[in-house]
């Protein structure tokens, strides 16, 4: 067994394309107009009644690209230059305003954005643009305000009764980071080509091979006088391949690449062995046996762990809704006690760019309340340590931890970031199957599982409902005693948090990255999680749903006779 | 009987009886091919054997559009295209098939729909795989459809009137239009034109908004039946759209939203001055205008408000003649006039015309071109009324009462089977007067009923809660000036009004409607003017907003 000292900056970076271009902030036009507008409008905006006592306008400017590919044809091929200015006024005071969550009624995360011409030759397009947007924003928030004032006369006492906003810090930062270029075309016939393996398999219904990139600059002006110009760069290759079994399961194998730059993309030869390998997934799958509810020791592959991670215990730390009275706040009181293995740290950190040379999606230096991300560790040995945290306090935690997080159209509250899970002793992954065969036989149980990969899943933390989650694994393999592996399909993971993080018995030394997306609140966001395979003592599996309906009566087209 | 009518239905399969050859491109390559596949082997156990497919593919090609506001570019995107597929299965026999009924757990119209989708690869093998998928799902729906209909009918006595068909194969007709790329143009004097036009919203302080969209676009649809029916046509076209925002002078909210279609680059320059001087215009009277009062009297509604108010008050109760069945019985959108052929429907100050094969009128492209129908019939022209009385409908291959004939007026109103469907209204006038004219003759009837003014009226609401946008009150004393009013609204809008025209105009204009969705086949109506015997206006209840909290910049 292998001991290893773990540390935030075990990532090298193989070369930084996010080096510093550093630039004068002041000298960036999208924020000397939107300061100047601030600058006119707040003192007015202050003195209305509810007054609008902080205000930031987020001015994404960015392009973003769409390439889907199916059948050796192009679906969608969309470049667009998007100019979305997003308006994040606060009415009411930091202890009570328009942000609070409704005990008795639905909360409007959804903030007011307008697309803004351009300002080269003349700006009154530009600042009537942002006028308008303003005015919008204000009433909305106002009205919004009085909702709160509403709900707040008639509902129960809250449990954490904090302020809903703390200042953040004045911030000034400036970075251009100039936009990578792909050479479209060639991805173009790279993904036609791909797309023509898929063809002729009577188990694939549907393929989809996408190439995609937003890459721009964001600017944060608000009224405490943080001025920000932060790169936005997010491209990925990926495909999906989808198919059904005679029940009505469905059964998929999805892959993506996230890149920086062109030459990180795979080469032809690995993207064309990646789907093929993809394929024979999907055709092992379409043949497997459908496997019944059982609990059983279970390996949890790298990125199926880092999916749990994110999944259960991710969110469930997200500082902002420990005050909300319907969450389930697992964690709210756990603090300074275990509530996961001691192999394993927890830590959220932002700030890492790669890891193994790999791109990491949630790497960013500010967050979308213009607070600057900085690492904060979770979990320490199995000790909870503390909460994502944006700008608004819980008790204990009066300030934002540079978590506040968005998507374009909503405001922003807590999320996570790059989220590592790291394990204090390791094994190889070969060691770990040897531990898990281990398990299977002193648990007397007819076989093992390993979960492979993840698509996701969702976590439940309303009171109202149970507190559990729910994942649902892609490519599943049944390990027998004698070392023998069977594909399976047609099983979810499912468990209660505090109880799932303690059955971890090992973990091995081959961390892995989720690159995806995130979807709450606030919107969907990019994130990452990394993970190395664990060996649980025990994980429940339950059916998955179906959908109802066989598969097409007819092969596909060019699948007939195969 | 039965079996006669399916080797007739063969035949019409084999040889098709359109008159053009079947085009020799991927899209129909693509169509044939798996429609062949599908009928030879497609079968849903214990259901019924299919009988009738049809495909349409509709490829939408956008130029990168222009918008510009208050002189400045908004940045370009790149070009754009988007393939849909729509896909129909019928079953059984037309005498009793799987169409035309509403599944009760599903109560909504979208129940009649195909089976479509947005985005589908522009290859062979991409077209194929799609319509393989969604000719299934349509099998897959025309199966539980059919079962559900045959038990609604097995609750039903016979009604001796209604129709003893469900659907009447008609004779297949083919309509092929060399589809080349979209013209060229130049962008830069577009976006020169767009940028100057949209500068001139600059001296008008009080628009909080204004903006202009120039949109180079190109529409291309390919259909196949499986009677044989085909057809292939493109609309290229410019669409420039003006969208303004103001409060007005006593603080009311209004926003202002106008689209015109255009054939030619060439003519785009003229028609962005013109209706931008004039559309500001309008945004100027609006913005001074006085609050309205309750009137009732005369109108006169201009080109504008008169498609308007035929497109809410006479297109809806034409359409969907023939009888679709829900659990609840049939279904509640059939047109009214139904059941008034011969009668008096419409004042005799018009005739109205249904010209499916206007593709333009004077210069603007028209929405409703339809040379062959969605069920692959040769689309007829319609005198819709003659004389005030109504003489014909728009007919499909899905009978009611006697009619057996389609008159090729199958369309698609939305995500539904083809149903029966105007395509470009022509309002014809009688006696047709000059603008002035009309204006005389309501100042005239205002005198009559012993009236201070009357109004006209430039658009007319298409809703029931809708407001009047721009009225003008015009007073009967010799030189007392014309006034602006806002917030009026129509009481009552119903068909009894059709029958108030008193006179129409000289000035026919084009109104597109159902054009924001690329999932909706697009109407268009060519009106003049109409004077109104009577009609009720009553001032809406809004409150005024309060200014914005800063001055514009």
């Amino acid at each position: 067994m292998k001991k290893i000292i773990f540390s935030l900056i075990l990532a090298g970076l193989p070369y930084n394309i996010w080096a510093q271009n550093t630039c004068n902030i002041n000298e960036q036009k999208p924020v000397q107009l939107l300061s100047a507008e601030l600058k006119r409008s707040f003192p007015t905006l202050k003195k209305q009644n509810p007054p609008i006592y902080y205000m930031s306008y987020t001015y994404t400017d960015s392009l973003d690209y769409t390439l889907v590919v199916e059948n050796n044809g192009v679906v969608r091929d969309l470049l667009y230059h998007n100019t979305l200015l997003k308006v994040l006024p606060r009415a009411g005071s930091t202890q009570m305003d328009n942000t609070r969550t409704l005990k008795q009624h639905e909360t409007d995360y959804e903030q007011p954005t307008s697309y803004l011409p351009d300002f080269a030759t003349d700006t009154q397009a530009f600042t009537t643009a942002v006028w308008r947007a303003t005015q919008e924003a204000a009433e909305k928030a106002q009205q919004d305000f009085a909702r709160v004032q509403a709900d707040v006369q008639t509902a129960s006492e809250r449990a954490d009764d904090s302020p809903d906003f703390a200042f953040p810090p004045r911030e000034t930062f400036c970075e251009d980071t100039p936009i990578a270029v792909f050479d479209t075309e060639r991805i173009k016939q790279l993904l036609l080509k791909a797309s023509t393996l898929a063809q002729n398999k009577p188990y694939v219904l549907k393929s989809e091979f996408i190439f995609t990139f937003e890459q721009g600059s964001r600017y944060f002006v608000d009224s405490v006088g943080t001025r920000l110009k932060t790169p936005i760069r997010l491209v990925t290759l990926s495909y999906s391949l989808e198919g059904k079994t005679a029940d009505g399961t469905n059964i998929s194998r999805l892959n993506n690449y996230n890149v920086l730059q062109e030459k990180e993309l795979p080469s032809e030869e690995q993207l064309l062995a990646d789907v093929k390998q993809s394929l024979q997934e999907l055709e092992a799958l379409s043949k497997a046996p459908e496997m019944e509810p059982i609990t059983v020791p279970a390996i949890l592959k790298n990125k199926a762990m880092a999916v749990f991670v994110h999944e259960v215990l991710g969110h469930r730390a997200e500082g902002h809704r420990q005050k909300e009275d319907s969450f389930g706040k697992t964690f709210t009181d756990k603090l300074g006690q275990e509530i996961v293995s001691p192999l394993l740290t927890i830590v959220d950190d932002a700030t890492l760019p790669y890891f193994n040379n790999i791109p990491l999606r949630g790497f960013y230096l500010y967050d979308d309340e213009g607070v600057k991300a900085r690492p904060v560790t979770l979990v320490e040995n199995g000790v909870f340590k503390g909460f994502l945290m944006n700008a608004s306090p819980i008790k204990g935690f009066a300030a934002s931890n540079g978590h506040g997080r968005s998507d374009k159209w909503s405001r922003p509250v807590a999320r996570m970031g790059n989220t590592r899970t790291l394990a204090s002793q390791t094994v190889s992954y070969d060691e770990l199957e040897k531990q898990l065969l281990q398990e299977i036989k002193k648990q007397n149980k007819p076989y093992g599982i390993i979960i492979e990969d993840l698509s996701g899943g969702f976590t439940l933390t309303e009171t109202f409902l149970p507190q559990t989650f729910k994942l649902t694994p892609t490519l599943i393999y049944r390990l027998y005693p004698d070392g023998r592996k069977e594909v399976v399909r047609g099983v979810d993971m499912v468990g209660t948090p505090l109880a799932s993080f303690h059955e971890v018995l090992a973990a091995a030394d081959d961390y892995g990255i989720f690159n995806g997306k995130c979807g709450a609140e606030s919107g969907w966001v990019p994130v990452s999680s990394i993970a190395p395979s664990v060996l649980l003592r025990r994980l429940e599996l339950e059916k998955a749903s179906k959908s109802g309906t066989k598969p097409p009566v007819l092969p596909p087209p060019f699948a007939e006779g195969k | 009987m039965k079996k006669i009518l399916l080797c007739l239905l063969l035949l019409c399969a084999v040889g098709a009886q359109a008159a053009e050859k079947l085009p020799d491109n991927m899209y129909f390559k693509a169509m044939q091919k798996e429609m062949a596949r599908s009928l030879q082997k497609l079968k849903i156990p214990g259901a019924p054997k299919i009988f009738y497919v049809a495909y349409k593919l509709v490829n939408f090609t956008n130029a990168p559009k222009v918008l510009a506001s208050l002189g400045e570019l908004y940045p370009q995107d790149q070009a754009d295209s988007l393939l849909i597929a729509y896909a129909w299965v019928d079953m059984g026999t037309p005498q009793h098939d799987s169409l035309g009924y509403r599944h009760n757990e599903y109560n909504n119209r979208y129940n009649y729909r195909p089976q479509y989708e947005r985005g589908v690869a522009k290859s062979y093998e991409g077209l194929r795989q799609t319509l393989w998928d969604l000719t299934d799902q349509a099998a897959v729906f025309a199966s539980e459809t059919y079962q559900q209909k045959e038990s609604y009918k097995r609750t039903k006595t016979s009604d001796k009137q209604a129709p003893k068909v469900d659907f009447i194969p008609q004779p297949q007709a083919s309509y092929v239009q060399e589809i080349s790329p979209m013209p060229p143009y130049n962008v830069q004097d577009l976006q020169n034109w767009v940028k100057a036009a949209s500068a001139q919203g600059k001296a008008f302080a009080f628009l909080e908004e204004f903006r202009i969209i120039v949109t180079p676009l190109q529409k291309e649809t390919y259909y196949l039946n499986s009677l044989g029916g085909f057809y292939q046509y493109a609309q290229p076209m410019f669409t420039i759209r003006w969208i303004a925002k103001l409060r007005n002078k006593d603080g009311y909210k209004q926003s202002y939203d106008r689209e015109i279609w255009v054939q030619d680059f060439a003519s785009v320059e003229q028609t962005l001055q013109t209706h931008t001087r004039q559309l500001l215009t309008d945004l100027q009277n609006m913005y001074t205008a006085v609050k309205g009062d309750t009137y009732l009297g005369p109108v006169l509604l201009s080109p504008q408000a008169a498609g308007n108010f035929l497109q809410a008050l006479f297109v809806p109760n034409v359409q969907n003649t023939s009888v679709l069945l829900t659990q609840n019985g049939p279904d509640s959108e059939g047109g009214t006039f139904v059941q008034k052929q011969g009668m008096r429907v419409i004042s005799n100050a018009v005739d109205l015309y249904d010209k499916p094969l206007w593709q333009t009128y004077q210069g603007q492209p028209l929405g409703g071109f339809t040379p062959v129908d969605d069920e692959g019939v040769q689309t007829t022209e319609l005198t819709l009324t003659q004389n005030g009385l109504l003489t014909d409908l728009p007919r499909s291959s899905r009978p009611f009462k006697n009619s057996t004939r389609s008159n090729g007026h199958a369309r698609m109103p939305g995500l539904s089977l083809p149903r029966e469907q105007l395509t470009n209204l022509w309002v014809e006038a009688k006696h047709p007067q000059t603008a002035q004219a009309l204006k005389e003759q309501l100042l005239a009837k205002c005198r009559e009923w012993g009236l201070e003014y009357g109004y006209i009226l430039y658009d007319f609401p298409t809703d029931k809660n809708g407001r009047v946008q721009r009225a003008l009150r015009v007073y009967t004393q010799p030189g007392k000036p014309d006034q602006w009013v806002y917030g009026l609204e129509v009481n009552n809008p119903n068909v009894r009004s059709l029958r108030d025209i008193v006179a129409a105009a000289d000035n026919p204009a084009v109104i597109h409607f159902d054009t924001q969705s690329d999932l909706i086949e697009s109407q268009s109506i060519i009106a003049p003017s109409l004077l109104l015997e009577e009609l009720e206006l009553t001032p809406s209840r809004a409150t005024p907003d309060k200014p914005p909290f800063v001055k514009k910049p």
